[in-house]
């Protein structure tokens, strides 16, 4: 088969063209354009927590907490620190995704020393203390939410940041570390016998996706324009692991699939009022019963594999 | 002997106990580069455990493991693996998941060092290392006459192949010392003398010391030079196979 891997870059590179189009000349519905935007942040939300929930074989449940804290240290530092401009939007960005980075490596530290249903609950109480905490700061509006923040977010910010998530997470999978990930989901004790060092490869796993996670709230709240620590809960943890089992765990295109299905499932739903909460979840206990491993059930379209000479052919 | 008279392998006065029960007491043992040891005795005698101490599964309660002088009791089992011991299991432990190369790569992990952002950024230190590794470990494959299964699920392989793949993936770190656990349960006659076989060509091949627990004699009595007969924790008996069966006390124990 001949090289493909010019395709990759030629996608990302003709979707930001596309994406910085669509912004400067608004041709698309404006509430296309939220949905789209939706998709692209639950993408990033989903292929992160992929990363520890599917391909680690861990069970954290505390990815809301990352995104709330990325969420609120980019408006932060958007608004008191950086200079008020859109060109500074990045650095806000960055901002977000250091301090949930940050936090995800503290949590990691001490997560760690647990497996299985007590990192659940670790990653429960990481929760339930973000939310608490945020509601207790006045400074941050505590819990009538933080107001004010600039809509800096576009389609293309967007697409730049869940193509560069996709990337990331793509290639953490493809490398050393990646196969030290998998290795001690599979089996923990054998891939520390044959020199995994399973404890910085867990970290490792661990920052990545709470770094991702807070980009992804940074993004998120320069688009609602107002964040409240309710917006962080269960419940947004229990919907991006919702579109990560969706999509089928262990799956970059799985992730981004589920993402996107469930994220246009809940918009088209939306005619149902309230019953939509209802529709959409039977419809995946439906999907859990009858494709328990999600849509792609752990394979990979050929696209997102890095060729690396063994990939393809001899 | 190495470099500064200190011996290559030693264990002295190894003692591990589970509650109560101890399950290795004062076991001592001195290896010799790219010998082969046999560690026969009973269920329950304490020869896996010795391994899981060797390998730092255990911490030990008393007693050394050093290699080159070096101790290695207290170490974390994959600094283990990197000062050149390896080990393979009782029940065949590889990655249900990945493929054979894989398998076989992830026992090059510890020797794959470019910093974290290099796999972000695939840098060119990211791929001469990679490189480097999947040569490595196509080249082991061919050895073991596997090249051509490298992208089959590892999983899906039948019993023999699977131990082969363990085997380079032990091998693929670059061992010194080779610790074999029960190689040959679950074998036929006939199996059993290849993997014999087996055995002693990794030992020339390889140049690796080996370490082999096993209840087969057939396989004990053809590539181990030395034997170590335990039973409850204790050593019953040290010496060439040929003089086992003379042992009343192994006789007793064991072979019955």
């Amino acid at each position: 088969m001949r090289n493909r891997q010019w395709i990759p870059g030629a996608l990302c590179a003709a979707g930001l063209l596309i994406t910085v189009v669509l912004d400067k000349t608004q041709w698309l519905d404006q509430y296309l354009v939220q949905i789209l935007m939706y998709i692209g942040i639950n993408i990033i939300l989903t292929v992160s927590l992929n990363l520890v929930n599917g391909y680690m074989g861990e069970f954290s449940v505390g990815h809301a907490a990352f995104m709330g804290l990325g969420a609120y240290a980019s408006a932060f530092f958007s608004l008191s620190i950086l200079p008020k401009s859109a060109l500074f939007f990045p650095a806000a960005l960055l901002a977000g995704g250091v301090c949930a980075g940050l936090a995800g490596f503290l949590i990691a530290l001490v997560a760690f020393k647990a497996r299985d249903d007590y990192l659940a609950i670790i990653t429960l109480a990481l929760l339930m203390i973000v939310k608490s905490a945020l509601d207790n700061m006045p400074w941050f509006g505590g819990p009538q939410g933080y107001q004010g923040i600039q809509k800096y977010t576009n389609l293309s910010w967007v697409f730049a940041c869940a193509a560069l998530a996709v990337v990331t997470v793509r290639n953490v999978v493809y490398s050393n570390f990646g196969r030290g990930i998998i290795a001690l989901r599979d089996d923990e004790v054998a891939a520390d016998l044959v020199s995994v060092n399973t404890r910085a490869v867990k970290i490792f796993a661990f920052v990545i996706s709470s770094f991702l996670a807070g980009i992804a709230g940074g993004l998120f709240a320069h688009l609602i324009q107002f964040i409240n620590p309710r917006s962080f809960s269960i419940g947004k943890s229990t919907d991006i692991m919702l579109m990560l089992y969706l999509g089928g765990s262990g799956s970059i295109v799985g992730s981004m699939l589920g993402a996107g299905i469930w994220t246009v499932l809940l918009e088209i739903l939306r005619f149902c009022g309230i019953w939509r909460f209802v529709v959409a979840p039977v419809a995946l206990i439906v999907l859990m019963i009858y494709r328990p491993s999600g849509i792609m059930g752990g394979r990979e379209w050929r696209l997102f594999v890095p060729r690396e000479g063994d990939h393809g052919r001899k | 002997m190495g470099a500064n008279n200190k011996p290559f392998f030693s264990v002295n006065n190894l003692t591990h106990s589970f509650g109560g029960l101890t399950a290795v007491s004062g076991f001592d043992l001195t290896v010799e580069p790219e010998s082969v040891w046999g560690i026969i005795g009973p269920n329950g005698a304490g020869k896996t455990t010795i391994f899981n101490l060797i390998t730092g599964v255990y911490k030990a309660d008393e007693g050394s493991v050093a290699l080159w002088g070096e101790e290695l009791v207290g170490l974390k089992s994959h600094r283990i693996v990197g000062r050149g011991i390896a080990r393979t299991f009782q029940n065949i432990r590889l990655f249900k998941s990945m493929s054979v190369i894989d398998n076989i790569r992830t026992g090059a992990y510890g020797r794959l060092r470019y910093p974290w952002y290099s796999c972000l950024l695939r840098s060119g230190r990211f791929r001469s290392a990679e490189n480097q590794v999947r040569q490595e470990c196509c080249a082991i494959l061919e050895k073991f006459g596997l090249a051509d299964r490298r992208h089959q699920p590892a999983a899906s392989l039948p019993y023999g192949v699977q131990r082969k793949i363990e085997l380079a993936r032990a091998l693929i770190s670059r061992p010194v010392l080779l610790l074999l656990d029960e190689p040959g349960a679950g074998m036929n006659p006939a199996e059993l003398d290849a993997l014999a076989d087996l055995v002693l060509w990794v030992r020339q091949e390889f140049k690796v010391a080996i370490l082999i627990i096993e209840h087969r004699m057939p396989l004990v009595m053809k590539v181990c030079q030395q034997v170590r007969v335990l039973n409850f924790g204790r050593t019953l008996f040290t010496g060439k196979p040929g003089d086992l069966r003379g042992d009343a006390a192994v006789v007793r124990a064991y072979l019955g």
